[in-house]
């Protein structure tokens, strides 16, 4: 994993040391509300509905067993003993206090970690595959790429006060699991036809209440020439877009009002303008970052089959879970495991102390001590030996970890919404729990396959709905919540936005509509037809039936 | 804005804590029932002014009034955001039954 060097250490001692006085200032009134409010914002603390709220920022999802266990002491004395992991593989502290706020960056710093960039409108927290580093489908491994971004931008003087917030993804594998599409940016590792390893970049992607997909903006870009052409997007954006309307301030706007050409242009000229070999990284420094990411010391194993075969066939339990949460690993002998946070009736994306403890345990002892947090809301453990993966999974479920569903119907994407924050227009947390409950039956939930249902509680999509399989967006109509249900949302290669099946619903009739869309989708579908396959084949009308019964 | 209908609360969010608080006749309070209710634009102009005062001296923060209507059981505020942050976190956990009903 990547260490801190002595710039950053001393960089996020500082910003502790700045904030402590700052609190103390605001404390004493030397500093309004208004004054002090952009000040917490740029250290990642929020005035909620019912309280303050840290968000803590996991760079490309990867997170060590110590960090994990400060997470979790950070959680019990700190906190209500459970923190929230969200879609931008962020930690959401839902009852942290003001007055020991300093005390928690410093705990935080200890580790490694801050809240600094997860808010306000600059470079947040740099994304990635989940799987990167470990992933059987994957050209090379990302995370390099997204720390050395996290370096770029990470309070850099010119993209601080940028017209919005801007968010970058960047994954290396075949299968996009990180939805680059749906960000500022999105960067790709690619293999050219002369077998050379560079970036594809899109740009102008963007959810909220304007959803688009980003634009192919390059097909190949050299790997030495990222920052110098990141830098050139950055400068078109800070000098195009627009800063009059917050609505039309992100660079998906810009984009969609300038055009693909003309914004792929403007950042052309700009890249051949800049200095490149000042701005470049030097490919030292790059190697340097590299190392950090080199694989562990795997054991030279063979694959399991029969081993696994047998555990499945006397473990119906196992069996499910091995078909759900087990994926492909790079190194023979090993595997790749989702651990849900998603139990039945539960609030999707939260942890427990004593769970975040146990999996930095697991971590140790079924891997090389690391963990990965997905935009999905879980976590993975990435190098688990095949042979182990019984125990691990007996292990799990004594820890209440162990639910078989990673990417079914109940491992549903919900952003905090009303229980918690202070934009939503609706709750999403029950919705889940319903939805969940619904279709507890593993047998069900295994007989409808691969199906992702996110839900946002406001227009602003953290809980990206409108990448959903079934997206739901909680609004307010009439004085009271009402859920609007789109079809046919993907987050992945085919990436598309979901479309709107029809008029609101009252909370209470939303899990007979998604009964209703998955009975249809069931008695429509192919053979091995997921979800989404088949509402493209059968079409958006096939569902319209659904919402029928329930008008809002 | 739409225009304010009365009776209202005020409610207010602790500065140094981050939990809800509310104008109440001795003082604030983390208690909804102790919340004073004000029934005309100029009591509810009072209330604020005096959470004013607790604002100026860094005690709270973000001080509005709250629209609420009177019944046998206690105020019950009008919309339902403001349901969720009166009564509390949680005591909306079953699902879309109404808040404290
Ligand atoms: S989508 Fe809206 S309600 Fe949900 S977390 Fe984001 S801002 Fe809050």
């Amino acid at each position: 994993m990547y260490r801190y060097d002595e710039f950053d250490h001393a960089f996020v001692q500082t910003r502790v040391a700045q904030f402590r006085e700052q609190v103390e200032a605001r404390l004493a009134g030397q500093l309004t509300e208004e004054e002090f409010r952009p000040l917490r914002l740029m250290n990642g603390l929020y005035l909620q509905l019912h309280a303050y709220m840290l968000r803590i920022a996991i760079p490309y999802g990867t997170l060590s067993a110590r960090q994990m266990r400060q997470l979790a002491f950070i959680t019990d004395r700190f906190d209500r003993g459970s923190a929230h992991f969200t879609t931008r593989q962020n930690l959401q502290l839902n009852w942290p206090k003001l007055i020991e706020t300093p005390d928690i960056l410093a705990a935080l710093a200890e580790v490694e970690m801050h809240g600094i960039q997860t808010s306000g409108n600059c470079i947040r927290n740099v994304t990635s595959d989940q799987y990167a580093g470990v992933a059987a489908d994957e050209i090379e491994d990302p995370r390099p790429t997204g720390e050395l971004i996290r370096q770029w931008s990470t309070d850099h003087p010119e993209f601080s006060f940028l017209p919005r917030k801007f968010k970058i993804a960047v994954t290396g594998a075949a299968m996009d699991r990180a939805a680059v599409a749906a960000h500022d940016i999105g960067i790709r590792v690619v293999r050219n036809d002369a077998g050379e390893v560079g970036y594809r970049i899109y740009v102008g992607g963007g959810l909220g209440r304007t959803p688009m997909l980003a634009r192919l903006v390059r097909e190949f870009l050299p790997k030495d020439d990222l920052i110098a052409y990141l830098e050139a997007i950055m400068r078109v954006y800070n000098l195009f877009g627009r800063r009059d309307n917050k609505y039309k301030a992100r660079v998906k706007i810009l984009m969609h009002e300038a055009g693909t050409e003309t914004v792929k242009r403007m950042v052309e000229e700009e890249f051949a303008r800049l200095p490149r070999a000042a701005i470049n990284v030097d490919p030292a420094e790059l190697a340097r970052i590299e190392a950090y990411f080199a694989p562990p010391a795997y054991e030279a194993l063979g694959d399991e089959p029969a081993l696994l075969a047998a555990a499945r066939q006397a473990d119906a339990g196992f069996d499910a879970f091995a078909r759900a949460n087990v994926v492909a690993h790079k190194q023979p002998g090993y595997a790749i495991v989702n651990i849900s946070l998603k139990p039945i009736g539960g609030a999707p994306g939260d942890a427990t102390s004593a769970q975040m403890r146990a999996v930095a345990d697991l971590s140790e002892r079924y891997g090389f001590g690391e963990i990965r947090v997905t935009h999905a809301q879980n976590l993975v453990l990435p190098d688990v030996r095949q042979r182990d993966l019984p125990a691990l999974y007996r292990e799990l479920l004594a820890a209440g970890l162990g639910d078989a569903n990673a990417g079914l119907i109940t491992d549903i994407i919900a952003c905090p919404g009303m229980d918690y924050c202070s934009l939503a227009t609706a709750r999403s947390i029950p919705i889940a729990k319903a939805i969940a409950q619904r279709f507890a039956n593993p047998a069900r939930q295994q007989l409808i396959g691969e199906l992702g249902i996110k839900i946002s509680g406001c227009i602003n999509a953290c809980g990206h709905h409108h990448l959903g399989g079934i997206g739901i967006l909680g609004l307010e109509k009439g004085g009271e919540e009402s859920y609007q249900i789109t079809l046919g949302g993907d987050p992945g290669n085919d990436a598309a936005i979901g479309k709107l099946l029809g008029p609101g619903l009252a909370g209470d009739d939303v899990p007979d509509a998604i009964e209703r869309i998955v009975d249809l989708y069931l008695a429509g579908r192919e053979a091995g037809e997921t979800f989404v396959a088949a509402y493209r084949r059968l079409g958006h009308d096939h569902f319209k039936g659904a919402l029928n019964a329930d008008r809002h | 804005m739409s225009k304010i209908k009365y009776p209202v609360i005020v409610v207010a969010q602790d500065l140094r804590e981050g939990h809800v608080v509310f104008v109440g006749s001795q003082g604030l309070t983390r208690d909804w029932r102790e919340a004073v209710v004000a029934a005309t634009p100029e009591a509810g102009e009072a209330l604020l002014a005096r959470a004013r005062i607790d604002e100026a001296a860094n005690s709270i923060v973000g001080a509005e009034l709250v629209e609420v209507e009177q019944r046998a059981e206690g105020i019950r505020p009008i919309h339902y955001r403001e349901r969720f942050r009166v009564y509390g976190f949680g005591r909306q956990d079953s699902a879309f039954t109404d808040a404290a009903e």
